[in-house]
């Protein structure tokens, strides 16, 4: 697969299946291994990370999960199209920033892909529409354990797998959730939620990170912790953090509803007429209406768009996929210009403008 | 990655303390065994970093002792500046320190992994969610109960065939 196969396709993991997916837009879970007898990347020279990727490539082709990945050696790549990757979540900030030997395989449909040289040797990841994080993780699972039958991981009994930081040693596993929660931010109780979750040993970005974080009542909910817990421990935890989120969102909504039906109402079909007709559209802006819309699929009052629709915008209107469509260069505002037209003319298909 | 590398003082047991002497304002740095470190540094106990004058050390103003992975090279203040360590020796290397570490991070210093028998996916999906469907009402936990409910539905009418 090429480049430009890959940014013209959808990845399967947008296309609002799964589990309640109106709320929870992916899952994801990565595992984190190193080779037991090469140097941690940071300290490996170019020929021993070569040997690295080279050694994980051979293993990929050999197993029946990974043989049809596409190796993109992203040391080479010109930084837009490192951005590319990054705006599919396919490769890290840090992955794209580094020098080196380096780069990512890639399955057909972008469920599955696996950093090579990046923090560590090997970041294996599933992503998966909805809430699905059991199922990432047996598929990410099936794939170590096939490459294992080639590769040696740095492994002790115990400490479990090495890494390079010691914030995922263990079992170097991150499980994530993507969770768009706009009735917690409107009724002000997301603070209370999010420090609730927080005590069961979980990370929640977005409300207080950086300003490109806390876009579209977006939020990431991770594992804190790596070690002393089993794969099984903490997956089961997650699932309990997410229900009880799920739970609390939709509490929140039901308040929202009783309350104040027609200011909700108002406010997602103002959303929906901002995007079907705005001339600029900042990407801060397309997220904060864009999650009206999507609670307004998940309240039944919009019937007419899908989930699947708004996660394919939500790539399609970052800065680098805009310039791509484009073929040039585009500063900020003629971006604004592109994303709001982009929008526009998918909107158009649905028969609304 | 190579095998260890002698003291440069007494050439026979291994090295794993960098012995930095800071000499006219420029550092020199010597490999040594931690009997030797501990020797020029006036005897005493400095595996971990520690600054000591030398006594009577002529121009040499002061000595800095590290732990240093024999595999790789990397020293803890290296890893202490930058976060990451260097290889899977490291562990090792710093053990005492990263144990410390590692408790400090996760609460606990000890790895925990699943049963070989844990449920191979995805055949075993529908086992895995009806297993947590009943523990769950065992608990009384109606909501999550609820929400397996529909996840069960959905997986089957995903996959008609294997209900």
């Amino acid at each position: 697969m090429t480049l430009d196969a890959l940014v013209q396709q959808t990845a399967c993991w947008l296309d609002g299946s799964g589990f309640q997916s109106t709320l929870v837009v992916s899952s994801r879970v990565r595992l984190a291994r190193n080779l037991q007898i090469v140097p941690f990347t940071h300290r490996a020279s170019e020929d021993e990370r070569q040997r690295v990727i080279q050694a994980v490539i051979a293993s990929c082709r050999k197993g029946q999960t990974a043989a049809g990945m596409t190796f993109f050696e992203t040391g080479n790549l010109p930084e837009f199209h490192r951005q590319l990757l990054v705006e599919r979540h396919l490769i890290s900030p840090a992955l794209k920033a580094g020098a080196g030997e380096r780069g990512v395989l890639v399955d057909a449909d972008e469920t599955l892909s696996v950093m090579v040289n990046e923090e560590d040797h090997l970041r294996m990841q599933v992503i998966l529409s909805g809430f699905q994080a059991h199922e990432a993780w047996w598929a990410v699972r099936r794939l170590e354990r096939e490459l294992a039958a080639d590769l040696d991981y740095a492994f002790s009994g115990k400490w479990g797998y090495l890494t390079a930081c010691p914030t995922n040693t263990g079992t170097g596993l991150r499980a994530s959730i993507l969770i768009h929660l706009p009735g917690l931010v409107l009724t002000q109780e997301i603070e209370g939620v999010v420090r609730g979750v927080s005590k069961m040993g979980f990370t929640v970005r977005g409300l207080y990170g950086e300003g490109s974080d806390v876009a579209g009542n977006l939020f990431q909910v991770s594992n804190q912790i790596t070690l002393g817990r089993s794969e099984g421990e903490l997956l089961e935890l997650l699932e309990k953090a997410v229900v009880q989120l799920v739970e609390c969102e939709e509490n929140a909504r039901e308040t929202l509803l009783r309350d104040a039906r027609a200011q909700i109402e108002d406010k997602i079909w103002r959303a929906f007429g901002i995007l079907c007709h705005a001339r600029l559209l900042t990407s801060q802006e397309f997220m904060n209406l864009s999650s009206a819309v999507r609670l307004g699929i998940g309240l039944g009052v919009m019937q007419d768009i899908d989930v699947r629709t708004l996660n394919e915008m939500m790539v399609e209107t970052q800065p680098s996929h805009l310039q791509y469509f484009a073929k040039q260069r585009l500063d900020s505002q003629d971006r604004d210009i592109l994303r709001a037209e982009t929008v526009r003319r998918r909107l158009e298909t649905l028969g609304h403008s | 990655m190579n095998g260890f590398m002698h003291c440069q003082n007494c050439h026979q047991r291994q090295a794993t303390v960098p012995f930095i002497q800071i000499v006219d304002q420029g550092k020199v740095v010597t490999y040594l065994c931690k009997a030797c470190a501990e020797e020029k540094c006036g005897g005493g106990h400095s595996r971990t970093l520690t600054v000591e004058t030398v006594p009577g050390g002529g121009n040499q103003a002061h000595v800095e002792t590290d732990t240093v992975c024999p595999a790789c090279g990397e020293t803890f203040a290296e890893f202490q500046k930058g976060g990451l360590l260097g290889c899977a020796s490291c562990y090792q290397a710093f053990e005492p320190e990263l144990t410390r570490l590692l408790k400090q991070i996760h609460g606990v210093s000890r790895h925990r992994t699943d049963p070989p028998d844990s449920p191979e996916a995805p055949e075993e999906n529908m086992n895995f969610f009806e297993e947590q469907l009943r523990q769950a009402v065992a608990r009384e936990a109606f909501e999550e109960a609820g929400l397996l409910r529909d996840r069960i539905a959905m997986l089957k009418a995903q996959n008609p065939d294997d209900s």
